[in-house]
This record gives C-alpha cells, structure tokens and sequence, in this order.
C-alpha cells in the first residue's frame, strides 16, 4: 500500500466528516430535560442522592454517620468484652437449632449429590457442559440478531 | 440559584452539538437522546461555571462522548464479537444506496446525507476509533487509552474503518 495514498485518504476522510453538518436534536429534548429537572426541584430533599445536598447538610450528615459508625464500634467492643456474650448465648442457642437442621440436611443433600457426580462418566459431564455453554452462546447470537435487525429497522 | 429558562436558553444553543456527537459514536437515535439528556441534566447542575465560560461546549463535548465511551462498553462488548461477525459482508463491499445513482466517481463530492449514513452503517469497533481521529482531534494513542484497546488495533481499526468508507462513498484516489 502507497503511504501517499493512505495520506490522500486520510485527508479525504477528514473533509468529508468534517463537512457533515450539524444534526437535529430531537423538538422534545429541551422540554424533556425541563421537565426532568422539574421533577427533580420537586422532590424532597431526603429523596435526592446525598451529593446534591447542601454543603452544610452534607457536612452535618457525615458528622453524624461519623458518630453512629464510632457508637456502633464502641458497643461492639463493650458486647463482646464482658459477659454479656456469655449470658445470651445459653438463649439463642435454641433459636439457632432450627438453623442447625437446615444445615445439617443441606450438607447431607449436598453429599449426596457430589457422590452421585462422581458416578456419572466424565463423558456426560463434558457434554451437558458443551450443551450449556452452546445454550448460552445461542442466546447471545440470538440477542444479537434480534438487536441488529431492530437497528437495522430504525436507521 | 438556577434560572431554568436561562438554562433552556444554553440547552438550545448547544443541545444540536451534544446530540451530533453521540449519534456519530453511538449511531443510534433513542441512545443518543438519552446520553443528550443526561449530559444537560450533568449540565444543569455545574450550570453557574458553564453559562459564561468560552469552554462550555468543550465540557460538554467530553462529557458526550465520555458518555458515549461508558454506555457502549456497559452495554455491547458482551455481544460486540457477534455484531462484528454478522457485519463482515457490509464492511468490505457491500454499498450502501445512493439516492443519485448516476453518481459514481468518487471525486464527485459524496453528499452529506450519503457521508452520514455511511458513518452510521460501520461497525462500533471501527466508526467510534474513526469518529475521535477524524472529528474529535484525538491521536491515536489517546483513543487507544481511551478505548482500552492496544495502539495496534486502534490503527488498524481507523485504517479499516477509511477503507469501508471509501468503498461505500466510491472514493477513488490517482
């Protein structure tokens, strides 16, 4: 390939996209941002993401969160270095051992079906894997066709 | 404090640059509205530094095409290797219709719509890499850390987005 000529097509491709004019924004842009932004100017102020608040209100939030977090680190520290621990875990441990049986059955399933795994032929195995993976990748083309088409139709 | 209609106002001046530049790098109408959108509604909010400052369409400019970059990336590298496979056909010679179809020597001036609908019908990989070279002045090394891509295949990108150009525009070089 000629250097000269990709220089010429470069410059050719530089005028032609620069000469493009300026495309229409659509006539409802303007009023749908408007109306966004009034929307927005609407609702209270405990709706609007913590960023737009005022700097005093967002100084006096952090103090705040600030407070809460070193009160909560403090009681943590206060709950687990005495006794109090040690008296509540007599009374939850009744709470937890309907948990414990979940638990328990869980795992028993979940053996049960690792050595059930292990007795399928890895040939099997290879290909409900294969057969999953061509699913998946099914879908996306599928995906992709469908979103080209629907391009394809609006340009 | 705001005030919205001077804000519609600077909407109105701008708002055909900003949607420009999205649809040439997302070359898709709905799309490029919502990026327009939200780059005003961006706007709005810093709009006390931006109503008199020379930079504004600058700003804006980069907050677009920013937009842009994150919304294509967000949403179509999961199925960009399909969307190229099925564009391979359009991309190396298929042309698109011209509305003239006397016209077909390529140092006739391409007429602007022809242009347009040629940049539209490129895929991603190659229109978005073209579109920052060619109209936004960057070098290729700023689109390449941009993109995240390698500087190699920002070239040969460029250089194959020009060459599908050229073949759907009819250019023909001495």
């Amino acid at each position: 390939m000629k250097p000269d000529y990709e220089t010429q097509l470069e410059k050719a491709i530089t005028d032609k996209l620069k000469a493009l004019p300026e495309l229409s924004a659509p006539d409802q842009l303007a009023a749908r941002v408007m109306s966004t932004l009034a929307t927005r100017a609407a609702r209270p102020w405990y709706r609007n993401s913590w960023q737009t608040l005022p700097p005093a209100a967002k100084t006096i939030s952090f103090l705040l969160f600030l407070v809460a977090f070193g009160g909560l680190c403090f009681a943590g520290w206060k709950f687990t270095e005495g006794n109090t621990l040690a008296k509540i875990i007599p009374n939850t441990s009744e709470w937890f051992s309907t948990l414990n049986v979940i638990g328990n059955t869980t795992s028993a399933l979940f053996h049960a079906a690792l050595l059930a795994l292990k007795q399928l032929s890895p040939v099997f195995l290879f290909a409900c894997a294969l057969i999953a993976v061509a699913s998946y990748t099914a879908c996306i083309g599928l995906g992709t066709v469908i979103f080209r088409y629907t391009k394809k139709s609006n340009l | 404090m705001t005030n919205p209609q001077q804000f519609e106002v600077f909407m109105r001046n701008y708002q055909n640059m900003v949607f420009s530049t999205a649809m040439r790098l997302l070359s898709n109408h709905a799309e490029a509205e919502d990026v327009t959108q939200e780059v005003f509604l961006k706007a709005y909010e810093r709009f006390d530094q931006l109503h008199d400052s020379p930079t504004a369409g600058g700003w804006l400019k980069t907050v677009a095409t920013n937009l842009c970059l994150n919304h294509l990336s967000r949403y179509r590298s999961r199925w960009s290797f399909f969307s190229e496979l099925f564009q391979v056909g359009n991309d190396t010679g298929t042309e698109i219709e011209f509305m003239d179809s006397t016209q077909d020597s390529g140092k006739e001036p391409a007429r602007e719509e022809e242009v347009q609908l040629a940049l539209q019908t490129l895929i991603p990989a190659q229109r978005v890499p073209l579109v920052l070279y060619h109209l936004d002045g960057l070098t290729y090394e700023e689109i390449a850390q941009k993109l995240g891509v390698s500087l190699g295949k920002v070239k040969t990108d460029i250089f194959r987005g020009r060459e599908a150009l050229r073949k759907k525009l009819k250019l023909h070089f001495e």
